[in-house]
């Protein structure tokens, strides 16, 4: 069960924010699509949910996204994008059953297996006790954690997040990030784009190095994340130990 | 974006939940409206209760207030139901069915029809050209803000059709043929359900229904939005398919309604903020209340003006101005409050 992206393009208008780009991303992996500010992470992650325009094809189990039908395409890949939010004050519960949306025809009322799917992912999020109150009433890091229970609860194999802990304090940040790992574990394919590169290190499966909108790195955190790497791409000098078996990297010093 | 979401939160009011279903209050409303409509007609003396003589009584009733009780039913539900679907596509509780230009397309090309002075023709040339500024309308706002284009853009663009209609209203009254022109096409503007017939319904019903049809296929799309474009299109409902979908309701049902009846402001405004906390502020769920609040809220503000005093007929659009400006109003004051606190 793998994602396949091969020869996947983005530009705006003249600007090429990805070039070229073939990526075989399999079921079970916390991918971290790490790299500076500009390097394409978020083109394309869109790309990959099919929210800009794209050269090249993507297919999830040799099946390509254009020939799913809408709905179908939304059952197999969830994005969870940066900064997201709701413009009306529903509550948290019901901001993650519009999750379920994919699932229902239409005029169809949600049944107990899209309550269940609700109800299971604000478990998995540490959300249950916030179902009942308003969404724009919520703590930051709340509201992040009722954010990914909606995109949870779309049960779908492919899971996009753009960006999940960013304005977080540390405890979420490894709140969400734990989350992200379980899922991958319980057989999803995750791909988070992320900044953080001791949190991209400590808790993804595979991480792939974005620069100038190409791939300059993939592979296990350690190799792609090494000391040479974030010198040459992010222009730092990091901190590298290992601390109860899983891989520390730490920015520790711009270079001149 | 979540600067957005707290202001348009605010704005919406509280999430006070009623658990009645807004239905059991609606319908029974909404059929006292009817019921009463047909009962209270006026003439040159005066309100008029009841039917009138035998001999009268079947021409009173189908001929005078069973169109009238339509017509509001018909233009009152589509300005509700699109006024809520707006709101949702925008995600703004301010936006109207007037901002996309359909309905003063639609009084434009029904000012042109008094300025040519074919209205004299036949009745049905005014709705006619009601009909055709309405997607004449829709057709420039297409252009200008093209397939994919942004709900900024489609705003900017509406706005600026609107400028235009208006400045080409204004050109026709300036050099209209005569004071009575004049007079007639002010009149009209101020929007009235008055000696309006079953053809009017026949006309407008036709553009209406697809419309209502287009809207309600934009449901869950509307639903989906709250979340967001990105979100809305990752469940598989992509804004763009949305948003034409709501745009080219609203301009169909609108249009045929200004076309018959001129311009009724406010009631698609008011509606959508009233049932909003009702349903819990879910925009799908909002679009059926809001249709027969609508109608509603039009049919009393008909009957309203039936029983007035002797006199002129007050017109329809400026009883619902009056009702609307100082809820609009109220709405401000609420929203500065909240803004301070």
């Amino acid at each position: 069960m793998t994602l396949r992206l091969e020869r996947v393009a983005v530009r705006y208008g003249r600007r090429i924010a990805v070039a070229e780009t073939t990526l075989e991303l399999a079921a079970g992996q916390l991918v971290g699509l790490v790299g500076p500010n500009g390097a394409g992470k978020s083109s394309l992650l869109k790309a990959a949910a099919g929210l800009v325009p794209h050269a090249g094809s993507i297919s999830w189990r040799s099946v390509p996204l254009a020939r799913m039908g809408r709905l179908e395409r939304a059952r197999t890949i969830a994005y969870l994008p940066q900064s997201a939010g709701a413009h009306w004050p529903i509550t948290a519960a019901e901001l993650v059953a519009l999750g379920r949306m994919p699932h229902l025809a239409f005029a169809e009322r949600p049944g107990p297996r899209d309550a269940a799917a609700v109800a299971w992912a604000l478990e998995r999020c540490a959300a249950t006790s916030l179902a009942d109150r308003r969404v724009d009433r919520l703590s930051g890091g709340e509201r992040a954690r009722v954010l990914l229970a909606r995109a949870l609860a779309v049960e779908t194999p492919v899971l996009l997040v753009d960006e999940p802990i960013q304005s977080l304090d540390p405890r979420h940040q490894l709140n969400i990030m734990r989350v992200l790992r379980d899922s991958a574990e319980r057989g999803t394919l995750v791909v988070a784009v992320l900044h953080d590169v001791a949190l991209a290190a400590r808790y993804c499966t595979r991480i792939v190095l974005l620069a100038d909108g190409r791939i300059v790195g993939d592979g296990a955190p350690e190799s792609v994340l090494s000391p040479d790497a974030l010198a040459r791409w992010y222009g730092v000098e990091p901190y590298v130990a290992r601390h109860l078996g899983e891989p520390v990297v730490l920015p520790w010093r711009q270079i001149d | 974006m979540s600067g957005a979401t707290s202001g348009t939160a605010s704005l919406g009011g509280t999430a006070r939940r009623l658990d009645v279903s807004p239905y059991v209050l609606l319908v029974p409303l909404l059929f006292a409206a009817c019921a009463l409509s047909l009962w209270i007609g006026r003439t040159s003396t005066g309100p008029m209760l009841g039917l009138g003589d035998a001999a009268i009584a079947g021409p009173v009733l189908l001929e005078i207030r069973l169109p009238r009780t339509l017509l509001a039913l018909l233009v009152g539900g589509t300005l509700g139901l699109s006024g809520a679907a707006l709101q949702g596509l925008l995600r703004n509780p301010l936006a109207e069915p007037g901002l996309l230009g359909a309905s003063s397309g639609a009084a434009l090309g029904a000012v042109l029809v008094f300025y040519f002075g074919l209205a004299a023709a036949d009745s049905l040339v005014l709705p006619l050209g009601g009909v055709a500024g309405s997607v004449a309308a829709l057709g420039l706002l297409y252009g200008l803000a093209g397939r994919r284009a942004d709900l900024v853009t489609i705003v900017l663009a509406g706005i600026a059709i609107n400028a235009f209609a208006a400045a080409l209203t204004s050109l026709a009254l300036n050099f209209a043929p005569s004071p009575y022109a004049a007079l007639e096409i002010l009149f009209w503007m101020l929007g009235s359900l008055a000696d309006r017939s079953i053809v009017h319904v026949l006309l407008a019903l036709p553009l209406m229904l697809p419309g209502w049809l287009l809207i309600g296929a934009a449901a869950r799309g509307l639903d989906a939005l709250t979340l967001g474009e990105d979100t809305a299109a990752s469940l598989g409902f992509p804004p763009a398919r949305t948003q034409w979908l709501v745009i080219g309701g609203t301009a169909l049902s609108v249009g045929a309604a200004v076309a018959v009846t001129g311009v009724i402001g406010f009631v698609g405004l008011v509606v959508p903020h009233m049932l909003r906390p009702w349903v819990g502020h879910h925009p799908r769920k909002l679009l059926v209340p809001c249709f027969l609040a609508g109608a509603a809220l039009t049919l009393f503000a008909d009957i309203a003006i039936r029983v007035m005093p002797p006199g002129p007929e007050l017109k329809l659009g400026v009883v619902t101005a009056l009702i609307g400006a100082p809820f609009f109003l109220q709405l401000i004051l609420r929203h500065g409050r909240e803004g301070d606190a």
